[in-house]
């Protein structure tokens, strides 16, 4: 059976969890290309228009998916941890991809509660294989493909932290920093005018109290505290217009940077975002964090 | 130290209740003056650009009883929506959970010096407002029946006011009637007295037409559809336009539904005296649709958009403040219920920056074309009998 992956929300939190587990599954992967000009028409055509970018674009991997696999994988993550919850928009994408593209697209579901991926990964694995071991294999090599993605960010992390060039640190949601076209190849700008792009999800998460109920803020704030103990020039908050998480985040994240005396950029992006626009603002920042340094 | 003078935001006419009790209570009280443009004009400039309208509205409403002397605010968090025992409803997943200390945020922003008491958040309700009020429990849970009652009583009145508008032979009738009844609920502050009112009684003065008014039902998220201020008072203008309006959730309803705990959620729904689907029947009618939660009252949208289909309904309004999350993610299945059961649904998205006159005009049509396919309807069943 084919199975469709969106690249878009959930991948870019575990890019290699679901792969690998029905890769190990012996099943065939079909993942749908980087967002292009094309899926973007897609998610603008079918997306919510009040809805934030990258639930439009999901649907926009979702379309081009469709005739491409047998089912299209969305697993429901109600949160990532104990007392937590995650956007609750993610949690309605089959629903509406089947009120929008019509009750013949087939889902696979995964329910994951409090971080614990365990009991849902083997119950969908059931469905698929007959074989208990192969299933139980596959979760553990799935959850260690994941354990290994999380130590590559974090060796990537403390070799950008001993880097030279001025270090910039980009918050923002996993599906929006790593999206490129999305977000018009903002982290290669960066790089490009000498600077050190730190992105928030490298960043290691050590447990904090906090009121924050989503995991994306409740992460963010948590990892932007450690970052900020950190040789940090400058801080970009990137988000997409109407994300709903952002506009309880961002005036906390502004509040706390404000505090420690470093630039900070708020950009918010949707699918009318020019590049010259971007390249402007991103000029002006990198020009004023070189000044700083300087001085 | 000085006096604590109270302030809370507006939500309709639900501040009436809360007002009594706090007063009751031995609390000050300002209310904050009848949202205007400027109070939310008000709020939207000192809000987070992204946050949805009631946020910057409730900003609005602070802003101004500070003014006229508010110097503390009570606000309430129900901390047990969204969790699992909740099925994930209720305002615990989406912007509203995090209300309380984004106001605190904020409002130290503006420069103003006020008190935060967030009921609900990290205590019983009951414990809170001891400790608030200095008073036992006896009293808070007398006073708490007394509330509750009156804004059940409140609920019936604007119920009823939306009957009669409809039908109402002199325009504003209704609307005095309501005015009258809601000063005099204001000062009665006694159990009984409220135990004994019937609400029909206070719009017998109002003389009514004979015609049979076309039935909207309004669902969708609920700040927009309890304060009139924030919808363009949509309600007098579908009963202006001779149309009977029904609301898919009240504040007792929410309240019944989503508890702050057990004991209060018993003791409620014994003074409240109604009866409401569960969240399990919610779920089982949205089910077909929506087979999860999406936080808020999404799925009673979803399922209550049905449910007034069922109960012959001409149409429905879906009201929401603009990304708003739980209801910018049902629209699309609002659309498809729309087409499969060939039934009516206006979307109305709101922001700081609406007008009334847009939201009239789009009234009026929508009226005008559900008018138009009952008469159309009635001419098809007149057909074959005749």
């Amino acid at each position: 059976m084919k199975i469709g992956i969106p690249r878009s929300l959930f991948y870019y939190k575990h890019p290699h969890l679901w792969t690998t587990f029905f890769g190990e599954l012996g099943e065939e992967v079909v993942l749908s290309p980087p967002t292009n000009r094309q899926i973007l028409g897609a998610a603008v055509r079918y997306g919510e228009d009040e809805s934030c970018l990258a639930v439009k674009l999901v649907f926009g991997h979702i379309w081009y998916l469709l005739d491409r696999c047998d089912r299209i994988f969305a697993p429901a993550y109600y949160g990532l941890e104990p007392g937590r919850h995650s956007c609750p928009k993610f949690l309605g994408v089959p629903d509406i991809s089947k009120s929008i593209f019509g009750p013949h697209v087939q889902f696979l579901r995964c329910e994951v509660e409090d971080g614990i991926f365990e009991p849902g990964m083997l119950e969908l694995g059931k469905t698929l294989s007959t074989n208990g071991r192969t299933v139980k294999r596959a979760v553990a090599e799935a959850l260690a493909a994941q354990e290994r993605h999380k130590r590559e960010l974090d060796a990537k992390y403390q070799q950008q932290l001993s880097s030279e060039r001025p270090k910039i640190v980009v918050i923002g949601h996993n599906y929006v920093i790593h999206d490129s076209f999305a977000n018009l190849n903002l982290l290669a700008k960066l790089e490009e005018r000498g600077m050190e792009a730190i992105t928030i999800d490298s960043v290691p998460l050590i447990p904090r109290e906090s009121f924050l109920r989503w995991d994306f803020a409740y992460e963010a704030m948590s990892q932007l505290q450690e970052v900020l103990a950190q040789d940090i020039a400058g801080i970009i908050v990137l988000s997409n217009f109407n994300c709903g998480v952002d506009a309880i985040t961002v005036p906390f994240v502004e509040d706390e940077v404000e505090r420690h005396d470093i630039p900070c950029m708020h950009l918010i992006l949707d699918e009318h975002t020019g590049e010259a626009g971007i390249i402007t603002r991103v000029d002006t920042f990198v020009d004023t964090v070189k000044m700083r340094v300087r001085a | 130290m000085t006096e604590r003078v109270f302030t809370l935001p507006l939500c309709g006419n639900a501040y009436i209740p809360f007002k009594g009790a706090a007063e009751q209570l031995g609390l000050e009280v300002v209310v904050p003056p009848p949202i205007t443009n400027k109070t939310i004009a008000l709020g939207a400039r000192y809000s987070p650009e992204g946050i949805c309208l009631p946020f910057k509205v409730i900003i609005g409403n602070y802003l101004q009883a500070i003014e006229k002397g508010a110097n503390s605010v009570v606000f309430y968090i129900n901390s047990q929506a969204g969790s699992k025992k909740h099925g994930g409803g209720g305002g615990g997943m989406c912007r509203f959970r995090h209300y309380g200390h984004l106001q605190q945020l904020v409002m130290s922003k503006t420069g103003a010096n006020v008190e935060f008491f967030i009921l609900g958040e990290g205590g019983g309700l009951v414990e809170q407002m001891k400790k608030l009020t200095g008073k036992g429990t006896w009293d808070i849970i007398r006073t708490l029946r007394v509330a509750i009652k009156k804004l059940r009583l409140i609920e019936l009145l604007e119920e009823l006011s939306w009957k009669y508008r409809a039908v109402e032979r002199r325009r504003g009738a209704t609307s005095k009637a309501l005015n009258k009844a809601l000063t005099y609920l204001d000062g009665v502050q006694d159990f009984k007295t409220l135990d004994g009112l019937d609400p029909e009684s206070f719009f017998c003065g109002v003389e009514t037409l004979e015609q049979e008014p076309l039935q909207i039902g309004v669902v969708g998220e609920f700040y927009l559809l309890l304060e009139p201020a924030s919808n363009c008072h949509v309600y007098e203008m579908l009963g202006e336009l001779g149309v009977e309006v029904h609301r898919h959730l009240s504040l007792g309803e929410a309240v019944l539904r989503y508890p702050p705990s057990f004991i209060l959620g018993k003791l409620m729904a014994w003074w409240l005296n109604m009866s409401i689907p569960s969240r399990a029947e919610i779920a089982e009618i949205a089910r077909p649709y929506l087979s999860c939660s999406v936080a808020g009252h999404g799925r009673e949208s979803v399922a209550d958009t049905i449910r007034f289909h069922d109960a012959g309904c001409d149409g429905v309004l879906h009201l929401l403040p603009m990304g708003c999350m739980p209801e910018v993610t049902v629209r699309p299945i609002l659309r498809k219920v729309s087409e499969d059961y060939n039934f009516p649904v206006l979307t109305l998205s709101f922001d700081e920056l609406i007008s009334e006159g847009a939201i009239r005009t789009r009234i009026q049509t929508f009226v005008d074309v559900i008018r138009m396919g009952r008469e159309r309807r009635g001419k098809d069943h007149a057909l074959p009998g005749s």
